[in-house]
């Protein structure tokens, strides 16, 4: 597997560089582009009063190769390399990052030292088949039928935590998918995601069409063991953006699960002046009542998400406003507040951009929670990150 | 105040057609040559200047009457790929590394795109206020050596305007718009806009650089270069479309 993936990147990166931008069309055949990134990161366990940092150089190679007029082939690397305190008093910390669901293991964890870890991974690597009216990809892909913002019960292939800022691509799937465009705004997409256990496959499809300025979306298919279904939509009120979506999930004989999910979100959005406000609701059948210090750790911060279970608790809402200080510089205050047990987190960043392709980010995670009758700041996540786009 | 500017912008960029007589001619023909009467495609290159620093965005652009709209950003790198599709009064924002096409709300058409002095509106709406204006020809002037009609554009009464008057400067010989100015309610001269560098376009001469200067703000300036431009060419309605979202490069 590492040669595997050592030839991959190299080949890769060999072949952009020696025909990358030097076609003679006025379109390349290849395609190369990325990020390095440095994130420090402090967090601070108010109760121990301990500080705990770590860092993380993270970059990311894209490639797309443009075969013919109608194949493509994808392929998108994530090298991360991390060292600190963390790492330190993880002794797992290696085997911990290279978790991957996937059917095929892409992966590879280089070094796996005390307090030093690097890991690779490719979490795209497809390839694509497009004519006029329709498309094949196959391969590690990114299925992306979420509508809103923070919570997504219809993405069923990729659910992802929104507190986890620092992966934006989200991982990919193993699957295969055909997207039929039945007409200028409406597609129909079929999509099955195998497992090593049949059982624990995904396949589903999803049926998009526009009506009246609305979007809106159908969803039904098989889900680890349950019937899926579910919808969304997104349009206007007015000058506000209203969308949503709901997913409901009844567990089959090959289900794990006995009970009957049901997930729903809703966000509007309105533009006042130069602020962008936003606002989301969620609700999980499958959320806590009430959560407390020891759930949270493995429910919020351990990252178990799934489409069926997107929240911790039951209830949670999001609010979130930013505004753009000059073209260089933007502020957001985001707040994520659960009544079941009075979770709030506050999320402040400021993002400012040093000079063409580099850029700024200072990202606050401020976690409250109520314990023994008190609101307590428990724990304060701390980022500062550094990016470098090509 | 920044509205006002982005106003500015927009009017210079976007004028539309609806003059009487005469001055309308002007104004028609002159918008013709650089609008197009059916379609257009340009490639652009935007540069924001302030006093300590400058950014630069390029993007592609197509356009169908006041209908369509898709633009494609080609640089900086971390936005490139990143396209706008405005269907009538829907707008999709397709963002690659998400791999998802997000729907705006219509609130956030005045804002800022992507940082730059340019709005949403400005890039996909067509903007028609210009028959809230009346005008008259004023006293002909020589701008870079062109000799040019002088137009006066007074807001009709009603008009939900944002300027007291606006002034431009046409050249007599090929309808290039070469300056224009924006003064306020009280009759203060807000924002120049400059045309300069005369170059063809797909067989049409044509002011191939824009510079927007705000008066009152000591070196900052917003300046359009144009590159490649197309002119009328056929474009399916196909071609604005969710999946060429994805698509187009």
């Amino acid at each position: 597997m590492k040669s595997f993936l050592r030839y991959l990147l190299l080949g890769g990166l060999i072949l952009s560089f020696s025909f990358g931008k030097a076609q003679d069309s006025d379109q390349p055949k290849l395609v190369l582009g990325g990020y390095v990134k440095y994130l420090q990161s402090n967090a601070y366990i108010n109760p121990l009063k301990a500080l705990t940092t770590n860092n993380l150089i993270h970059n990311r190679l894209n490639l797309k190769w443009y075969a013919t007029n109608r194949l493509t082939f994808s392929l998108e690397a994530r090298n991360r390399i991390f060292w600190g305190e963390e790492v330190k008093m993880n002794p797992d910390y290696g085997e911990l990052i290279d978790t991957y669901v996937g059917l095929v293991d892409l992966s590879a964890l280089w070094v796996n030292e005390e307090a030093f870890v690097m890991h690779s991974i490719l979490d795209r690597a497809y390839l694509e088949y497009a004519t006029e009216k329709w498309e094949l990809r196959l391969g590690r892909q990114r299925i992306n039928w979420g509508i809103n913002t923070v919570w997504n019960p219809n993405d069923l292939f990729n659910a992802f935590n929104y507190l986890d800022f620092d992966y934006e691509e989200r991982p990919g799937s193993d699957a295969l998918r055909f997207t039929y465009y039945t007409g200028l705004l409406s597609s129909l997409e079929i999509a099955f995601s195998p497992s090593k256990d049949l059982d624990q496959s995904v396949a589903a499809a999803l049926y998009r069409f526009n009506l009246k300025s609305y979007d809106l979306q159908l969803m039904s298919g098989y889900y680890r063991g349950d019937i899926a279904m579910g919808g969304g939509w997104s349009g206007y009120i007015g000058g506000a953006g209203f969308k949503g979506e709901a997913s409901y999930f009844v567990p089959t004989e090959q289900s794990t699960d006995s009970l009957n999910t049901f997930s729903i979100s809703m966000t509007a959005d309105y533009q006042l002046g130069k602020v962008y406000l936003m606002a989301s609701a969620y609700y999980g059948s499958r959320g806590l009542d009430k959560i407390d210090l020891g759930s949270l750790q493995t429910g919020l911060l351990g990252g178990q998400l799934s489409a069926k279970n997107l929240y911790p608790t039951k209830w949670a809402f999001f609010t979130n406003a930013s505004t753009q200080l000059s073209p260089l510089s933007a502020i957001s205050l985001g707040l994520m507040y659960s009544p079941n047990g009075h979770l709030l987190t506050a999320i402040p960043t400021i993002s400012y951009s040093i000079k063409e392709n580099w850029d700024l980010d200072l990202v606050g995670q401020l976690f409250f929670l109520e314990n023994q009758s008190s609101f307590q700041n428990f724990v304060d996540g701390v980022y500062l990150r550094m990016k470098w786009s090509y | 105040m920044k509205n006002k500017f982005i106003f500015s912008l927009l009017v210079f960029l976007m004028a539309a057609s609806a003059f009487g007589q005469t001055a309308k001619e002007v104004i028609h023909e002159s918008e013709k040559r650089f609008r197009g009467v059916k379609s257009v495609e340009a490639e652009i290159t935007m540069t924001i200047v302030r006093p300590n620093w400058t950014r630069e965005m390029s993007m592609k652009s197509w356009s169908k009457g006041t209908e369509y709209a898709l633009i494609l950003v080609t640089s900086p790198e971390r936005d490139k790929g990143t396209t706008n599709l405005k269907r009538g009064r829907e707008v999709w924002s397709w963002m690659p590394r998400i791999e998802r096409s997000i729907k705006l709300p219509p609130s956030m058409m005045s804002q800022s795109w992507m940082g730059s002095d340019l709005t949403n509106d400005d890039l996909v709406r067509e903007f028609s206020i210009v028959e809230d204006y009346s005008h008259a020809f004023g006293e002909e002037k020589v701008i870079e050596g062109k000799s040019c009609w002088k137009i006066i554009l007074t807001p009709k009464e009603d008009a939900a305007v944002v300027w007291g008057k606006v002034i431009m400067f046409i050249s007599k010989d090929d309808y290039l718009q070469l300056r224009s100015e924006f003064y306020d309610e009280e009759g203060y001269l807000v924002n120049v806009m400059q045309g300069s560098e005369i170059e063809e376009r797909d067989g049409r001469k044509i002011v191939t650089k824009m510079e927007m200067i705000p008066v009152e703000e000591e070196g900052q300036k917003t300046v359009l270069k144009y590159g490649e431009m197309k002119f009328d060419k056929e474009i399916p309605d196909s071609f604005f479309s969710i999946q060429n979202m994805k698509k187009v490069r």
